[in-house]
């Protein structure tokens, strides 16, 4: 479970970047958080995985509080970042060493998830290359697996659908509502409003720092009195006043 | 504003970084750029008494003008033969590339921008090596306002017909090999090559100047045993208009030397941007491309992703890895620990064998232990603060600075992992050092071993200071992998502090050589201090330095 108790942040003393924010994400569930361009989106995914430090506020995840146990907290979590450009001179199977070093996965468990997680997303072919040579699609899928290696219990993704191909999309959504399934725990923001509407438990819609809506989709039409699409439920809630 | 224009604006405001934001930072930003300007003045001294040493002599045949010549000349080379790589990074391998490519630019204007972008860091290069023999030179010969006048227009116009030339190797290079597909073998061979061109410059430097006075200096000169200046004349023909320029007692005649000299760099210019419209997009066109064949693993990989190291481990493996495979890091944070035993082998066979053969006899027992062991505690201390691994150690991660924030591993584990990545390979260059000293000067092992204990605290301080430096300056925002070091002021100002930690060493040992063992005692011990208490800052306030840097 994530847990954001009025949590703010602001850059530089006068951007406020998320303001008083209060959301909880349940296990078993898949929370997509939606929001225009510069809304504070990816402000509150670097703030819940320890990226950035919140101003103010509270964030705990699993009952653990972030700013007392971050350690703990960040062994909780399997982060994709927006960009998945990282460590472009190591090869795909140098990187998923690293990360399963990092996160201390035991030896058998991480040989059996490393060849598992690499036959699922077709990646064999190329794990002795450098990530430098891989398509954009590629190392999404290899920072992907390095964040499955240690079987989180909370899943934080940025955008994670941008970049990957149907098949592998369609892999990680399987992948997500699998681990939802077991109890898991789900935050993805996204700007793919069809995907949010046919993934979702639940959405949590900020617009200038501020949380608008939380809630089912269901709620949301119930709110609007009227059978609209998320789309346009989207586009009304975060006009400008 | 002209498309040209706008892209020239937007890649030099890329290329600044701005001083940080609020008073206290921009006070500490402020001060490490003092401490890089006065890091300098050494250097900038050291020509400026050269030029000022060999004007009165010359003049007094009426010979001065070599120094102009050859100071000119000169420069010239250098920013020709050290121009072509940085063209070709600069041109082609630099990522906002990529960028440029789709926008409806011409080939002239992009190579314009690019070109003057290039000149730009140039004439930074020439603040150190040009503008202060001009000023000498000007100094001493009383020169009037006029003369400055033409000087200012040579040193703004002396690098274009070079780095034109430089410019047009470049695209030829790049348009007809596969150069571009192997960026990263090229850019370690291009800085081996350049790092053998500085040292054999060096070598060329020290067999002419060594133990000679001015006067035989002059003498040389005026024999013609100026090759380096010949050269330069002849492969750029044009800079002895710009020397004319400078020469004639007139501004009238000066004036119409330079104008000569202005009129042939801008057909340069023309030429280079003729060139470049049948040339550029040629070689630009798929600079980003990589060549990787599709390798699957080995029976023996795969059995290998079983085995588990421990985060620290884990760390210091891809710290190293990094460092290795990325040509910038290699050359400034590798490469540069194991140049010290080439150096002083080129010393050695370039200096006065009389000189030699004395340092010999002090190195195998002419001088105290004592002394010995101070001085080889001060050249650690200088060695270790000119490697860059530990004053770039943050600044290196550049914007996927974040992975270090999300990763479940202490701040203080992330510190060690570099600190013990640096230290290692200072620490491996002092040992081939060492041993290089030992069997070339015979240097008794006893000394030698207990120089290498006393180096290893030794080594660790600039090591230390390094991080904390760049901890505190991190520059993070780089579009070029060059840009994390060779325009990092953390190592500039790393190699200030330690520079003047190894000069105090060998001063006291030279000065206070008396106080024996005492002395070698109390530097050890304070050393060993600085080191445990920059370690003990660096555990404690680690987290939070850390964590207040902006992802």
């Amino acid at each position: 479970m994530i847990e954001l108790l009025h949590v703010n942040k602001s850059y530089n003393g006068q951007v406020k970047a998320v303001d008083d924010l209060t959301l909880t994400v349940p296990p078993g569930q898949i929370v997509g958080f939606l929001g225009p361009n510069g809304a504070g989106k990816t402000t509150t995914l670097k703030m819940l995985t320890g990226i950035l430090q919140a101003d103010s506020g509270e964030i705990r995840v699993n009952g653990i509080d972030l700013r007392r146990e971050t350690i703990r907290v960040k062994e909780q979590i399997g982060f994709i970042p927006d960009s998945p450009d990282m460590f472009l001179r190591l090869s795909g199977l140098e990187y998923l060493r690293f990360m399963a070093d990092i996160y201390q996965v035991p030896g058998p468990e991480r040989k059996q998830r490393i060849e598992n997680h690499v036959a699922q997303f077709e990646m064999g072919e190329v794990l002795g290359n450098k990530i430098q040579s891989y398509s954009h699609g590629m190392r999404q899928k290899i920072v992907l697996i390095g964040a499955l290696l240690h079987d989180p219990a909370v899943w934080v993704l940025d955008e994670p659908l941008t970049g990957l191909d149907p098949r592998s999309s369609f892999l990680l959504k399987e992948i997500l509502r699998k681990e939802a399934g077991q109890g898991k725990t789900v935050f993805f923001s996204t700007h793919v409003l069809d995907v949010a509407e046919r993934l979702c438990d639940c959405v949590a819609i900020i617009h200038k720092g501020r949380l608008l809506f939380d809630g089912t989709i269901a709620e949301m039409r119930d709110h609007f009195k009227a059978n609209e699409s998320l789309e346009k439920m989207f586009l009304e809630m975060t006009e400008d006043e | 504003m002209s498309r040209f224009l706008t892209l020239t604006w937007i890649l030099l405001k890329s290329s600044y970084t701005p001083l940080a934001s609020g008073r206290f930072a921009r006070g500490k930003s402020v001060a490490l750029l003092v401490l890089v300007c006065v890091s300098l003045l050494p250097l900038i001294g050291g020509l400026a008494m050269l030029v000022g040493n060999l004007y009165t002599p010359l003049a007094a045949v009426g010979q001065q003008g070599i120094i102009l010549a050859f100071g000119c000349a000169l420069t010239g080379l250098l920013i020709f033969i050290f121009g072509i790589f940085y063209v070709i990074n600069t041109y082609y391998f630099a990522q906002d590339v990529e960028f440029l490519l789709p926008l409806p630019l011409r080939p002239g204007q992009i190579l314009g921008a690019k070109f003057t972008v290039t000149l730009f860091f140039e004439y930074l290069t020439q603040l150190l090596i040009l503008a202060p023999l001009l000023v000498t030179y000007g100094i001493k010969s009383g020169a009037g306002l006029s003369w400055y006048l033409i000087a200012a227009a040579v040193f703004l116009s002396l690098p274009v017909i070079p780095l034109v030339l430089a410019s047009l190797l470049a695209m030829v290079l790049m348009s007809y090999s596969s150069v571009a597909r192997h960026k990263d073998r090229f850019r370690i061979w291009a800085g081996g090559f350049g790092l053998a061109a500085a040292l054999g410059l060096q070598y060329l430097m020290q067999k002419v100047m060594v133990n000679k006075k001015p006067e035989e200096i002059v003498r040389m000169l005026q024999e013609g045993k100026n090759s380096l200046a010949d050269l330069g004349m002849r492969l750029f023909p044009g800079v002895k208009f710009a020397v004319y320029g400078l020469l004639q007692s007139g501004p009238a005649a000066g004036g119409l030397y330079l104008l000569i000299f202005l009129l042939l760099s801008a057909l340069a210019v023309l030429m280079m941007m003729a060139a470049g419209r049948a040339l550029y997009f040629r070689g630009a066109i798929g600079g980003s491309e990589i060549f990787a064949p599709r390798r699957a693993l080995t029976g023996a990989e795969l059995a290998e992703t079983g085995r588990s190291n421990r985060p620290l481990r884990a760390l210091m493996l891809k710290e190293i890895r990094l460092l290795v495979r990325t040509p910038a890091f290699f050359m400034n944070c590798v490469l540069i620990n194991f140049i010290w035993p080439v150096m002083l082998l080129f010393m050695g066979s370039s200096g006065d064998p009389k000189e030699i053969e004395g340092l010999r006899t002090l190195l195998s027992g002419g001088l105290p232990a004592n002394t010995l062991l101070l001085i080889m505690l001060g050249a650690s201390f200088f060695i270790s603060g000119t490697s860059g691994a530990s004053a770039s150690g943050i600044s290196r991660e550049g914007s996927q600075f974040f992975v270090s924030k999300y990763l479940p591993v202490p701040a203080t584990v992330l510190i060690q992992a570099k600190l013990a990545v640096a230290w290692l390979l200072s620490c491996t260059g002092l040992l081939l050092l060492l041993a290089t000293v030992g069997i070339a000067f015979h240097m008794p092992a006893a000394i030698l071993g207990a120089g290498m204990l006393l180096a290893l605290p030794a080594m660790l301080l600039p090591v230390l200071a390094g991080l904390i430096l760049d901890i505190h300056f991190p520059k993070l925002v780089w579009d070029n992998e060059y840009r994390a070091v060779k325009q990092n002021m953390n190592i500039m100002a790393l190699m200030a502090i330690s520079g003047l930690l190894g000069a105090g060493c060998i001063w006291l040992a030279l000065k206070h050589g008396s106080l024996g063992w005492t002395l070698v005692a109390a530097v050890a011990g304070l050393t060993l201090l600085a080191d445990g208490v920059l370690y003990a800052l660096l555990q404690k306030k680690g987290t939070a330095w850390l964590a207040a840097i902006q992802a």
